[in-house]
């Protein structure tokens, strides 16, 4: 009887250890035989990093200070996460073999960036001086026109409206950095004000020899000495943003690269990602 | 017999006692394996929401993106979330994430019929371009007539002035597709310059009709001017066309920079909760 009564709970300690197998089995989900969901994790961890690092390329380009804060910080986040992997798989070839590269164009985006915002200040600073210019051009040319001069000397003046103005165009093309479009239109730019500062002087020429009564001519004259000193003020500071165009492209190209870069690693993580999903290694 | 029981129930004991403690065990590792699940959750979303934020820009600049595949990865982030609620321990911040989110998903079915609109404008806008690069051509040709002879210095200021709106209105259209600036700004001064050009043109023909009796210059440029005329009244269609869609072309573009906006603070959201979750581990993300 007694016996019985052992058998009987030796069989209710058996059900329960059946019960806690089956529950261990619900427990698979959560435990890493393998150490492949610790990989999954780690991939998809460095997959939204490097996410994250697009998105922070993208706004590189938009005057904005603290983007290039955002970028290092995730950068160097993404690297050392890359390298702690690489410790512990005791690996020794590269995980990826871009990031040595990414690594090299990340210091060169922190060192240009200056000359990026540098570039972008000039444009928005030289633009507000070329709108005083051209609305004392416009002046200039009115009263030209209410002195009945030259018509080669209006033409001349007028044709100075047009210059100011695709100047003006020139640097909102380069503020917002379009490439080897901006460095075309960088050098047009240079070549804008030379001509601009040539009409100048002719039309001060022109004006000095001009058959108008003494007061017109003097009015006249003093407008174009203005012009001229305007222009020359326009003139130097396009000189200083020429001097930085070359840190200022190279930034630019900087960004293109570090853009296709990133996206070839997105590329591979995503491959790697699918690749340990479970109907891939079961395929495997 | 009884001894071999007892005997028997005691190594139960101690395999039970022993089973007990890897139940413990079991216990830690079922609490990382759930962290480890919302963690991979977290990426994953970090990862959509920001792949979402490349290609919104994307739309912008059209680059083979279209507002379809924004729309799917809008719905992928859905699905997601509703692996993410399931799975979660998190259960209060997935589901306010998901409301949220709906805003999002709303925003972006409000955004596509839209697309064609703006896709439209991006033809027109080109097509503009294209026909004012030949007015400019006409132009030049008409100012350099008007300063040779003897031509008044009003007709050639004009006729320069032309030129420089016709340019103007280049530039304009131009700025208003790379965003720099008001783009509202870049539009109005394109519609003034559009009618200040026009009205140049007949101003110019009125003039050129009054002197034509007295110069005989003025016979070729009245010739000239009324082509001029007429090549404009070709583009004015176009012209109109273009203002008529460049409200729908700002609506979109100002609701795709609102989208942008309000994905950066959903991926600011998951980032404060992924450092949180690492905040113990010394591992950031």
């Amino acid at each position: 009887m007694k016996s019985d009564i052992h058998y009987l709970r030796l069989r209710t300690v058996m059900a329960g250890l059946a019960c806690l197998l089956l529950s261990a089995c619900e427990f698979n989900d959560y435990i890493d035989f393998d150490g492949t969901k610790q990989k999954k994790i780690y991939l998809l961890q460095l997959h939204a990093g490097v996410k994250q690092l697009r998105v922070d390329t993208q706004l590189l380009t938009v005057e904005n200070t603290t983007a290039l804060e955002g970028f290092t910080v995730h950068f160097d986040l993404v690297t050392r996460q890359i390298d702690r992997r690489q410790q512990a798989e005791q690996n020794q070839s590269q995980l990826f073999p871009q990031w040595r590269q990414l690594t090299v164009l990340k210091e060169d985006l922190t060192r240009r960036h200056k000359f990026f915002i540098a570039v972008y200040q000039d444009c928005v600073g030289l633009t507000a001086k070329l709108n005083r210019l051209t609305a004392s051009i416009d002046e200039l040319a009115t009263a030209l026109v209410a002195a009945r001069a030259n018509q080669k000397l209006i033409y001349q003046v007028t044709r100075m409206l047009f210059i100011a103005e695709r100047m003006k165009y020139s640097l909102a093309v380069i503020k917002r950095g379009q490439g080897e479009e901006s460095a075309a239109i960088l050098d047009r730019l240079g070549r804008d004000t030379v001509i601009l500062a040539k009409q100048i002087d002719q039309a001060r020429w022109v004006i000095s020899k001009a058959k108008l009564q003494e007061s017109q001519l003097d009015a006249l004259l003093d407008h174009a000495n203005k012009l001229r000193s305007m222009n020359n003020l326009i003139h130097v500071a396009i000189g200083g943003t020429l001097e930085r165009s070359a840190e200022y492209f190279s930034y630019l190209g900087t960004i293109d690269k570090t853009q296709k870069l990133l996206a070839e690693v997105d590329n591979q993580l995503q491959k790697q990602l699918q690749a340990l999903e479970p109907s891939a290694r079961a395929q495997q | 017999m009884q001894g071999r029981i007892d005997k028997d129930i005691r190594v139960m004991a101690v395999f039970i006692s022993s089973l007990l403690l890897s139940a413990c065990d079991l216990q830690t590792l079922t609490e990382s394996g759930r962290q480890a699940i919302t963690k991979t959750h977290l990426y994953r979303l970090s990862a959509s929401v920001n792949q979402l934020r490349v290609d919104a820009q994307l739309v912008l600049e059209k680059d083979n993106i279209s507002m379809a595949e924004v729309s799917t990865q809008v719905l992928a982030v859905g699905v997601l979330l509703d692996e993410f609620e399931q799975a979660s321990t998190e259960k209060p911040f997935v589901q306010g994430y998901k409301k949220q989110w709906q805003t999002i998903a709303a925003h972006v079915r409000e955004l596509n019929p839209r697309e064609q609109k703006y896709q439209a404008f991006l033809r027109q806008r080109a097509m503009t371009s294209k026909n004012l690069a030949v007015l400019t051509d006409s132009l030049d040709k008409f100012a350099t007539a008007t300063v040779s002879g003897k031509i008044s210095p009003e007709l050639i200021y004009m006729a320069t002035g032309a030129l420089f709106l016709n340019e103007r209105m280049q530039h304009s259209l131009t700025l208003l597709l790379l965003r720099t600036g008001d783009g509202a700004l870049s539009l109005d001064r394109f519609e003034r310059d559009a009618r200040s050009l026009k009205l140049n043109l007949d101003e110019m023909h009125a003039f050129i009709i009054k002197d034509t009796h007295k110069k005989s210059p003025t016979k070729y440029l009245l010739g000239q001017i009324e082509m001029l005329r007429l090549e404009y009244k070709q583009i004015l269609p176009t012209v109109a066309e273009l203002l008529e869609l460049a409200p729908e072309y700002q609506d979109f573009v100002e609701r795709i920079e609102k989208l942008q906006e309000l994905l950066a603070q959903m991926d600011e959201q998951l980032n404060e909760k992924i450092r949180s979750y690492h905040a113990g581990e010394k591992i950031d993300k």
